[in-house]
This record gives structure tokens, sequence and C-alpha cells, in this order.
């Protein structure tokens, strides 16, 4: 199901129908991307008072973090995959991010989020905000994330954890896009 | 020629382990757990070079100490191998592992 949002109100009131155990892929025009991204986790934490992780394949930890805190969100409540800092350094776990040498390193990032979901004790009030698919894309085959994705759907299902995918419009193929509408139960245009 | 059927199935089973290792490990993208596989694939081949010589040792009762050390060497470059492989195993389950203490943020997070 395909739904187009116009304004931040509308985008609002379907963040407010999100239940758990749904996968929902944002597709965001580049312009509106970051301030669309910040709108979504502010309303997951503060509207919904979700925790949960935040795969970041754009910003550095640090950078992010500011930039969060900056536009008052709780990063107190955000468990970071931090998959751009530490660029074919080791792995790492800090306190409340891990460090991943790169974005195409999923093997890594998929074992992580699997030690991380099976801990949660609650994941119905939990949730998975990747950002984004598109950079994963940049960094490994289409095929590869293809299979990425669906892993993640599958585990989120399995689990209960709500899931959203960000991606920029016109940065993925129609067919990837396909892909994504078949596993997703909601994609969101907000263009 | 109990311990020639023996080391005949060993050799099997330590063939087919290599095999499914290669196999897997080509689907895995680069990291930790690919070099582990690699790792095992390593040990495992040399286990493998330790129960042919033994056989062919064996077979045509080679026992000079030249063909002892080889034997015994391959055996500990084996377990060399599946050393390094245990230590990695044990650094992963340091940043990976989640069932064990974590920090206080992120299991409030969690939990």
């Amino acid at each position: 199901m395909v739904t187009r949002v116009k304004s931040l109100k509308e985008l609002e009131n379907e963040i407010k129908k999100l239940k758990s155990n749904t996968l929902v892929v944002f597709v965001i025009s580049g312009k509106k991307y970051h301030e669309v991204n910040i709108f979504i986790l502010k309303k997951l934490i503060q509207l919904k008072k979700f925790s949960g992780i935040y795969i970041s394949l754009n910003r550095p930890f640090k950078n992010l973090v500011k930039y969060l805190k900056e536009k008052k969100i709780d990063t107190d409540k955000i468990f970071f995959i931090d998959c751009v800092s530490s660029f074919f350094g080791e792995a790492k776990l800090a306190e409340n991010c891990l460090f991943v040498p790169s974005p195409s390193r999923l093997t890594d990032i998929g074992i992580a989020l699997d030690e991380a979901i099976r801990r949660m004790k609650n994941p119905s009030n939990k949730f998975l905000f990747l950002d984004s698919v598109s950079t994963l894309l940049i960094y490994n085959d289409l095929k590869v994330v293809a299979q990425f994705i669906h892993y993640l759907a599958t585990k989120l299902r399995k689990f209960g954890v709500i899931g959203i995918l960000m991606t920029v419009e016109k940065e993925i193929e129609e067919r990837f896009l396909n892909f994504l509408i078949q596993i997703s139960d909601k994609i969101i245009e907000v263009v | 020629m109990i311990d020639f059927l023996f080391l005949l199935a060993a050799m099997m089973l330590g063939f087919l382990t290599v095999f499914f290792l290669s196999l897997s490990n080509i689907k895995f993208t680069e990291g930790d757990l690919r070099k582990i596989i690699e790792n095992f694939i390593y040990g495992t081949i040399l286990v493998y070079g330790f129960l042919t010589s033994e056989f062919f040792f064996k077979l045509f009762s080679l026992n000079a100490l030249q063909f002892v050390l080889i034997k015994y060497s391959l055996l500990i470059g084996s377990f060399y191998f599946y050393l390094l492989a245990s230590y990695r195993i044990y650094e992963m389950s340091k940043v990976f592992g989640f069932a064990g203490k974590l920090p206080e943020k992120l299991r409030k997070i969690l939990e």
C-alpha cells in the first residue's frame, strides 16, 4: 500500500497510526530528507514513547547525537549502529553505540541487530530506524541489500519491532521499490 | 584394517567440512565472521593433511622421525588456526554479544 503525504501534519497522523510489528518504508524527496527524518524520529520517541535502534549510514555518531540534541530529541532512548565513523577500523561497542567499520559489512550489522532484538524486553514499543536504504545501495549490490532487508523484515516481524526504512526518492530504481512494496506493510511517500 | 576405515571416514568428513565452510564463506560480506570461517577452513585442511599423512604412513609403514614430525606439525598447525578462530569469536562476542553485561545506557534502551 502506497500512501502519499504532503504535509508534516499528515505525516504525524500516519505515525500515530503505526502499530507494532509493522514495517514501513518512507520514500522522501531529497530536499525534505533531513527535516522528515528528524520529524519521524521525534514523533516515535516523544509521541509514541518508543525507544530503539538507529542504523546510521550517513552521519557519524558524534555528529548525529549533536544534531539530534539540537533538535531536542532524547538520544538516551536510542542505540546507534554507526557504520560511518570507524571506516576500515575494528568493530567497537561504546556506551550506546556500536561502531561497524563499513556499510558493506552487512553480516556484522545483522549479527548486532539479532543480538540487540533478542535482548529487548518489550519489543512492541521498540523501533528500528534504517537511515538509509539508498546509502546501503551505494556500498552493496542490489541483490545483497534486498537479501539483507528481507532478513531484517523477517526478524522484525518475528519479534514485533516496528521497522522504519528511510530512502530518498529517485535514488532507488523501480525494481527495488517494487521489492520494498512487496515486503513492507506500508510505503509512505513524502512529497 | 579398521584403522584405515576410520581414517577414510574422518578424511571424508574433513573434506565435507571444508566444502561447506568454503561455500558459506563466499556468501558472507567481509568482516569478522568471514575471517573466522577462513581460520576454520585452514585448520580443517591441516587436519585433513594430518589424516592423509597418517593414512599413507601407516599404509607404507613409515615410522621414521621425519614422518612423525610432518604428521604432528600438521596437527599443531591445525590447532593454531582453530585457536585463532576461537580468539576471533571471543573478541567478536565482546562487541556483538548482548546476552552478557551491557553498558548501562544500552541496557536501559533495550530493556
